[in-house]
């Protein structure tokens, strides 16, 4: 429908709105049209970025969790070692200074 | 009174002193009520023949026949059976070795379970160098996990009258003999009992199945089909698949009906950064529930505390459309009231308890999971969950002096010990973050216990499920993320780990799915030490 003789102001001014109001949507989401589908599809990649990462982080946990249960025997061993040897040790320290102490006792009389 | 065992040794061509020393192994037994039949299965070496004869002649408990032909290790074994008279019969392979209390053990036993029909131990293997390695210390009566691998196998007696009852020994499943029989003696044994003890000693030769998975490939197909035909004897609606590693299978059940599954999402609306992006927990939770199941009834239950953001709860009508109720829950947070609450509300047959912070990876999981909740005796079933790291978060309870979760923080794509973490199984329990249960089965036990607010309740609902004469089985083709803390250690208050310890003393120090052989107080199966 042609427009109304002497309404090309009203025209403009709704115009100029509408512009503003692009303007400020586009303010809003970015500078294109583009730029939320990219933003959304950097936030992905970002976020397969991370997945990625951890899941890495995640097998190396996991292996020191396996290694950690490979040596667990081995230090078990160990400890059972060395607290039999500590205490042989100190039973035999023990009787060792009763023993000098008896000694002692017995040459001193 | 006194049993007789018949040991069922076939032989053909062992090394001249591995056969001897397992000869040896028998006579050394400290229970001397034993026969060994030794069936000589055409051996290629002449010296066999002589020094199967020279045994024979030196003990009278051994008896030897000589085949005239090669029958191969199933004929020989039916011969072998032929031959015993003995009440039970234990089964013994020509390289290996017998603790000589083996069959005392067994004895024992008997005078306080005079029903036992069958009996498997631990066992070891020994290396060509004679170390004794990887003991296999396992779990007790566990059918879920047979039917995923013959983890009994040695050392096994077995009631002879039962074993002829069944069939003896079939031919057509080469390499997986003693599987086969042993699924159609644990079929209709009365008693079944597990040793754990390192009662029998599998030699690692190049040859055997214990020192080359590839040395008998036949042995696995052999396998399946044991396992498809228990299937078809039970009336399970199941196939069976081979899976790595070669000697576990999956036993893949197939719905035969549909009934309603409620599923129980207690939340509170919370959000989180999960791979660097900030998500609403319990609508992604939902989401992916709902891309990834096509199961046909399906209802959905938010117990939702009062401050739950209206957005969120818009967010997930949105999604969940018809199928999905919203139960508002508004007294202090407690996970077992909330869960009974979602419970009264439901409708469906089977109950799904899922926590707000999953994301679903296995599609159309209920079709894996339905069908094992629905068979006899299962009364819970747990999946395998991930956190966002994929480290293992939940792979089965295990309940060692405290509760556990079994290999937790393992690599996603570790096997565990012997194949573990890859083959469906009886658990002493499951995590309530996501497991399926029957309706009935939840009303029996009473639900959750309130006075269980944020702690343990799984481990308290697992054991009370247990204590009914229910089997809990957790399986690993059912995969889900849960974003649970991963840095936060769980911090049970002093009550619930007071209430937890007297309600269940023994049950917490007596798991029937570890060992005792195995270090307590751990959850990756290691070897106790020395002491």
């Amino acid at each position: 429908m042609p427009a109304a003789p002497g309404s090309d102001n009203t025209n403009d001014n709704e115009l100029a709105q509408l512009r503003a109001e692009v303007d400020r949507l586009r303010a809003l989401v970015g500078p294109n049209e583009q730029s939320y589908i990219q933003l959304k599809t950097e936030i992905w990649s970002a976020r397969d970025a991370v997945i990625g990462a951890e899941a890495e982080n995640g097998l190396l946990r996991g292996q020191v969790k396996s290694m950690h249960a490979a040596v667990a025997p081995t230090l078990m061993i160990h400890q059972f070692l060395k607290d039999e040897v500590f205490l042989r040790i100190k039973r035999w320290r023990t009787y060792v200074r009763r023993l000098v102490i008896k000694v002692g006792k017995k040459l001193r009389r | 009174m006194t049993p007789l065992f018949s040991v069922l040794t076939p032989v053909y061509d062992p090394p001249h002193d591995v056969l001897l020393a397992m000869i040896d192994s028998v006579v050394a037994q400290t229970f001397d009520n034993w026969q060994l039949c030794l069936v000589n299965d055409c051996s290629t070496d002449p010296v066999i023949t002589s020094l199967l004869d020279a045994a024979a002649r030196s003990d009278k408990r051994i008896k030897v026949m000589h085949r005239s032909e090669n029958g191969g290790i199933i004929a020989a074994s039916a011969d072998a059976l032929a031959m015993a008279s003995g009440e039970f019969v234990a089964l013994l392979d020509h390289d290996d070795l017998l603790n000589e209390v083996a069959l005392a053990s067994f004895v024992e036993v008997l005078g306080m379970h005079p029903d036992i029909d069958y009996s498997y131990s631990d066992e070891a293997h020994l290396t060509p160098s004679g170390q004794i390695v990887t003991p296999f210390y396992k779990p007790d009566w566990s059918p879920e996990r047979l039917r995923s691998q013959n983890y009994c196998t040695h050392f096994s007696v077995l009631r002879r009258s039962l074993v002829n009852e069944v069939g003896g020994f079939r031919p057509g499943f080469e390499g997986s003999q003693d599987y086969d029989l042993i699924l159609r003696v644990t079929e209709k044994a009365r008693y079944i009992h597990h040793f754990p003890y390192l009662l029998y000693t599998w030699r690692q030769l190049p040859t055997s199945v214990a020192g080359n998975k590839d040395a008998k490939p036949y042995a696995y197909e052999s396998g399946k089909r044991a396992l498809q035909e228990h299937a078809d004897r039970l009336g399970i609606a199941a196939t069976v698949e081979m899976q790595e590693p070669l000697g576990t299978y999956r036993f893949r059940r197939h719905l035969t009906r549909t009934p309603r599954v409620s599923v129980i999402i207690p939340t509170r609306g919370t959000s989180s950064i999960v791979w660097g992006v900030t998500r609403n927990l319990v609508v992604e939770t939902v989401e992916s529930l709902i891309e990834k199941e096509t199961y046909p009834d399906l209802e959905i239950i938010i117990v939702a505390d009062t401050p739950t953001p209206p957005s969120v709860i818009q967010a997930l009508q949105r999604i969940g459309g018809d199928r999905l109720k919203i139960v508002w829950y508004d007294r202090p947070f407690n996970f077992s009231e909330k869960i009974n609450l979602g419970a009264a509300h439901a409708t469906g047959e089977l109950l799904l308890m899922l926590n707000d912070d999953m994301q679903v990876i296995t599609p159309d999981f209920l079709t894996d999971m339905v069908p094992l909740a629905l068979e006899d005796g299962v009364g819970m079933v747990g999946a395998k969950l991930y956190f966002a790291d994929g480290t293992i978060q939940h792979a089965g309870h295990v309940y060692n002096g405290d509760p556990y979760h079994a290999m937790f923080r393992w690599a996603g794509n570790e096997l565990g010990p012997l194949g573990l973490l890859v083959v469906q199984r009886e658990t002493v329990g499951v995590t309530a973050a996501c497991a399926l249960l029957r309706m009935d089965v939840f009303e029996q036990v009473g639900g959750l216990t309130p006075m269980l607010h944020s702690s343990y309740n799984d481990v308290d609902l697992s054991l009370k499920v247990r204590s009914q004469g229910h089997r809990v089985v957790w399986t690993p083709y059912v995969e889900l993320y849960h974003f649970e803390s991963q840095t936060r250690e769980p911090h049970p208050s002093d009550e619930e780990h007071a209430f937890i310890r007297s309600r269940w003393r023994e049950q917490l120090v007596n798991d029937p799915y570890y060992n005792h052989n195995l270090a307590p107080r751990r959850d990756d199966w290691v070897s106790k030490a020395l002491r």
